[in-house]
């Protein structure tokens, strides 16, 4: 399932964002949502937010949220190497991005199996530095994809 | 968008995030829910209940305590959440979502995905 979510036209290797806000929006582009739509699953995005960071530590953020607008689900991958203030659990910069979204209806509660599968990867990447001198999409999304082998 | 299907929509995110976070397979995944902030989110509930007309807040309410939620996709021209074929030409593309409408069959409110 998250091999097939992971998709070089959905990573972003150079983040422009500085803030929560702006990384959110950032991280919603590659998917080209009309925008009532993007507004409302930014909206949402929010929301969960606002309960408690998704900023895991050690660098890594998992923003993700599911959504009435949404009709399935979707992975972005967004890497910043100025690094980005998310109010993580560490209150220390967030330099990589995990955007999960679902549609509300979730068979076998795939989103939320996905979802720890997201959280057990972002917990290798956070032992290694490599991924961040990685420039190429491609080879950025085989990088993931042999960590998630090595199951 | 009708302005009214937009806050139903509002609505329904925020009441699916409410039900995930109790979820324990969700809890187990370990991301921070901070428990004084449930409230703020609830605040904002109130506050898109306040800005609906009182009877379709009731009946998001029914359909709520019927089917577990008030509002349903309707996905390849199917609702989501009985799953019967929308009849079609009901509404023109261009229409959907242009005013609120309920499933023929179950009655949920719909948003045409
Ligand atoms: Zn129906």
């Amino acid at each position: 399932m998250l091999e097939k979510l992971l998709r070089e036209d959905r990573v972003i290797l150079d983040m422009k964002a500085k803030t929560k806000e702006e990384a959110l929006k950032e991280l919603l582009q590659p998917l080209h949502l009309d925008p009532e739509k993007e507004e409302i699953v930014y909206d949402a995005l929010l929301k969960r937010e606002s309960i408690g960071s998704t900023g895991i530590g050690k660098g890594i953020a998992i923003p993700h949220s599911r959504s009435l607008v949404l009709d399935q689900v979707a992975l972005v991958v967004g890497r910043s190497k100025q690094g980005v203030d998310f109010d993580a659990l560490d209150k220390k910069p967030v330099y990589l991005f995990f955007l999960l979204l679902a549609p509300p209806q979730d068979p076998g509660t795939l989103y939320l199996i996905t979802l720890g599968k997201i959280a057990h990867v972002a917990r290798k990447l956070s032992r290694r530095k490599d991924f961040m001198d990685i420039e190429d999409p491609k080879e950025f999304v085989e990088y993931i994809r042999k960590l998630l082998e090595e199951e | 968008m009708n302005e009214d299907l937009e806050r139903l929509i509002a609505l329904h995110d925020i009441d699916q995030l409410l039900r995930e976070i109790e979820n324990p397979q969700y809890r187990d995944l370990g991301f921070e829910v901070k428990e004084q902030r449930k409230a703020d989110l609830n605040k904002a509930r109130q506050e898109i209940v306040e800005s609906l007309p009182e009877s379709i807040y009731r009946k998001y309410e029914r359909l709520r305590a019927k089917y577990g939620r008030g509002i349903a996709p309707v996905v390849g021209g199917i609702c989501m959440n009985c799953f019967i074929q929308m009849p079609t030409a009901v509404v023109g593309m261009g229409q959907k979502n242009q005013q609120l409408e309920t499933c023929s069959n179950c009655g949920i409110f719909i948003y045409w995905v």
